[in-house]
């Protein structure tokens, strides 16, 4: 791990593999349902009718999400405007604009979450319509760098599209959900019965059709584990950005240190929007560790890593 | 057979050609349009100088060289025109306010009135948004330099006569550190 420039590069190439991964994978599961239900692996005799299906709504679902997400989201918040007459919000603002110019981004809408618990988020589709949102405790408890290094991570998500990213991966996690919860539903209840006449059907070893069957089976643990690392490197991105904006990792990492250090979850946070925020809102114990289990469910990665990284881009030495 | 080649690598290069022209012509408008920005940012600052010496004018009767240089600084910095000139006359406005600022210090009254606090923090905020506006454009000149550098580019560059972009420096105030003064009244 060195300065900002390789480690952004670094993150790129791994978001990028990652999606490519992704996407062979829901194929796979696609056309494993496909072969399994209709016990054949030749595809070309059928189109692959579960995996289209399945795509599509997961699509439908999560591109309203993606247009009117944003606004759901806010309000379930309850994010309000900002209040001129307090010197904290004019402050806020100011930064924000100062970070807009360091990305080169237009001026996003800017809201306060009145709670005590430090964190922040972006959200919008494209950083035409993209906000930055604030709470109160984070505005009282940190000195303006330390403000405008998180607000510069926000900034970092809206300018590498993460919102967009992030709305594909839900879109393939629901599509893997989706098939492998119709696939165990009609092999459970013999909707659709592969085993029989297996010969007239061209014949898959039944040893294989049980491993493609096992294979349906974890899938979604599989794209849970994926669709998390793409969310975890995304946060690291978001870090060398900010490093990248402000010229000042250490800011960072030290609002990094306060935030983890203030114990109390936000109180409207809920798991569907936790990956949005900077760190963990709902302050899971897993977020520090590393292994299976923070692997399927951590959309953060442990505060301590990204301390880390950022030092690393200041030439700390540790 | 061969002279499908010839074309295919013609047809390869004449892409290559419009993509790089058209990159750099993007890239010089970047430049350009983040030195307008710089510009917008200098110009709050401008705004926003008189109305804090004003503010602070009858609290500070003995700092009267302070808030006059700062003025100076203010009017060389307006009048002065090119990437070349401005930054080096905005270099000094930047140490004036400096200066300025440090002499608040002594003064517990002003550190406390909301006015002054209101101003300071915007112009801390002018400072921020001037500085950031120059690392974006300088990281831009950056870019288009680099562009116009690197092989096969170059040739390009050349043969459209694009000229490098000047970088927006700080080495007035960069050269020489600003004077502390830490005696004791």
């Amino acid at each position: 791990m060195t300065d900002i420039y390789s480690q952004q590069k670094k993150n790129r190439r791994t978001t990028v593999l990652l999606m490519l991964g992704f996407f062979v994978f829901v194929i796979l599961v696609g056309l494993s349902v496909d072969a399994y239900t209709y016990g054949t692996i030749d595809l070309t005799a059928r189109l692959p009718v579960a995996t289209i299906f399945a795509f599509g709504l997961a699509s439908i679902n999560s591109f309203t999400s993606y247009f009117y997400g944003s606004s759901i989201v806010l309000r379930s918040l309850g994010a309000s405007p900002l209040k001129f007459e307090d010197q904290s919000h004019k402050r806020f603002r100011n930064v924000v604009t100062e970070m807009a110019i360091a990305s080169g981004l237009p001026m996003p809408k800017v809201y306060v979450v009145a709670d005590p618990a430090p964190n922040a988020f972006a959200t919008g589709r494209n950083p035409a319509n993209s906000a930055v949102v604030v709470t109160q405790g984070l505005l009282d408890s940190m000195n303006r760098e330390e403000i405008q290094a998180v607000v510069a991570h926000e900034m970092g998500h809206i300018k590498s599209f993460d919102i967009l990213t992030m709305t594909v991966v839900t879109v393939l996690v629901g599509t893997v959900s989706v098939l492998s919860d119709w696939a165990i539903r009609t092999w459970r209840y013999g909707g659709i019965r592969p085993r029989r006449n297996l010969k007239d059907r061209g014949g898959i070893h039944p040893l294989i059709l049980f491993l493609i069957g096992f294979f349906v089976l974890l899938s979604p643990l599989f794209s849970r584990i994926i669709a998390m690392s793409v969310s975890r490197n995304r946060e690291y991105q978001a870090d060398a950005s900010a490093a990248e904006f402000t010229r000042n990792p250490l800011a960072l990492a030290s609002a990094l240190r306060k935030i983890s250090s203030h114990t109390s979850p936000l109180i409207k946070a809920r798991r569907a929007t936790a990956h949005l925020f900077i760190s963990d809102p709902l302050k899971r114990k897993l977020d520090d560790k590393e292994g299976l289990v923070a692997d399927v469910f951590s959309t953060h990665p442990p505060i301590e890593e990204r301390i880390k990284r950022l030092e690393a881009m200041a030439y700390v030495r540790t | 057979m061969a002279a499908i080649i010839v074309l295919v690598v013609i047809g390869l290069i004449v892409i290559w050609a419009i993509l790089a022209y058209n990159g750099l012509v993007t890239l010089r408008n970047q430049v350009e349009n983040a030195w307008r920005q710089i510009d917008v940012q200098l110009k709050r600052r401008y705004d926003l100088i008189p109305n804090l010496v004003n503010a602070v004018k009858g609290a500070m009767e003995f700092e009267r060289d302070t808030l006059e240089r700062v003025m100076n600084a203010r009017a060389k910095a307006m009048g002065a025109q090119g990437v070349h000139d401005k930054s080096a006359a905005e270099g000094l406005l930047t140490r004036a306010i400096g200066g300025l600022f440090a002499v608040f210090e002594n003064y517990p009254d002003l550190k406390s009135s909301k006015n002054v606090l209101e101003l300071q923090e915007e112009l801390a905020s002018t400072e921020n948004r001037i500085s950031f506006a120059r690392q974006f454009y300088n990281d831009l000149v950056a870019r288009f330099n680099i562009k116009q550098d690197v092989f096969p580019t170059m040739l390009l560059a050349a043969l459209f006569g694009f000229k490098k972009a000047e970088y927006f420096q700080a080495e007035e105030a960069a050269s020489t550190p600003p004077k502390v003064d830490l005696g004791m009244k």
